[in-house]
């Protein structure tokens, strides 16, 4: 069930601030699942320079979730390519977060459903997701939204 | 990387708060039911000092021997299980290694290390407590051979 008051729409220049903490929020919750994701000291500063970026780039897909005029979560998904593949062009999710407190109330779903429909209209016919391997609730949450395994990256350490 | 472990020092005390936040924030992100307050920091401060002064707690470090920095810490209480047998209980309330560590065994030797000194507190049991939305917690003491102890249910009020 949607609560009628979330709203979700696309992230403009004045959702920087915003954009900036749940994009570092994103990161210090993947590090917990492998250090290979471990992220900076200090973020603030990378983490607003990416925020800004995302929400002029046109490759990028940038939706905030909104309750009475507080942002709560955000989506970002990229337009990848392979010319050679039959369905190349992907619509990859790459950051999803939603503020613990507003949890289980179907925004994040809301979120990449939404987000879904943006990829659609810009060509897209397969959407992914993209986390740490490691990262069991960002699976079931997928896999509850009907997505399967569809890329492995395996990794290791050379130094 | 050689890993030492130790007993807390006051100069590691403010490092430690940092650490405990961190565990804090994590539990708040597997488990909404663990929303944290706005100061856990300087609430973990006063946790860690009472802590370290008190005869029926312990917090060990984990330290980078090469650098000296702060790792990892582990605090475990002693729980006297009056109606039972082994009565002392040793109990993880927090245990926590910064994500850049990980995969290298800090944990487990925090784990062993705490479970020497329990038992030289007469402890008969180690136990650990945590989030039921904590995967991390459930995969670590799963993998250590740790099993369910109690059950602990709740409603809101």
């Amino acid at each position: 069930m949607y609560e009628p008051s979330i709203v979700v729409r696309k992230a403009g220049p004045d959702d920087v601030e915003d954009l900036l903490v749940m994009i570092e929020k994103f990161y210090r919750f993947n590090e917990e699942f492998d250090p290979a994701w471990s992220v900076k000291e200090e973020t603030r500063d990378v983490a607003k320079e990416m925020a800004s970026k995302y929400i002029e780039d046109p490759r990028s897909v940038v939706l905030v979730a909104q309750v009475d005029g507080k942002i709560i979560g955000f989506v970002r998904a990229e337009i990848r390519e392979n010319p050679i593949l039959e369905n190349g062009r992907l619509g990859i999710i790459v950051e999803l977060y939603v503020h613990p407190q507003y949890r289980r109330r179907g925004v994040a779903k809301r979120l990449v459903e939404e987000a879904s429909k943006e990829l659609a209209l810009r060509g897209v016919s397969v959407v992914g997701a993209e986390f740490p391997a490691a990262n069991s609730v960002a699976r079931a949450f997928y896999e509850n939204l009907g997505f399967r395994p569809y890329l492995s990256v395996y990794i290791k350490e050379v130094k | 990387m050689k890993i030492s472990i130790r007993m807390i020092e006051e100069k590691d005390f403010k490092e430690v708060a940092k650490l405990i936040a961190r565990l804090k924030s994590l539990n708040e992100e597997l488990d909404p039911h663990f929303k944290a307050i706005s100061n856990v920091e300087d609430v973990a401060l006063e946790y860690i000092k009472k802590s370290a002064e008190s005869d029926n707690a312990f917090i060990l470090v984990a330290e980078n021997g090469e650098t000296g920095e702060i790792i990892g810490v582990i605090r475990v209480e002693l729980v006297d299980r009056i109606f039972y047998e082994p009565r002392i209980k040793a109990l993880i309330t927090d245990i926590y290694v910064k994500p850049k560590y990980r995969r290298k065994r800090v944990g487990i030797l925090l784990l062993e290390k705490a479970a020497v000194e329990a038992k030289r507190r007469g402890a008969g049991i180690l136990s650990a407590v945590y989030p039921y939305g904590n995967v991390l917690a459930a995969e670590f003491y799963r993998k250590q051979g740790f099993s369910e102890l109690q059950r602990e249910v709740y409603k809101p009020l």
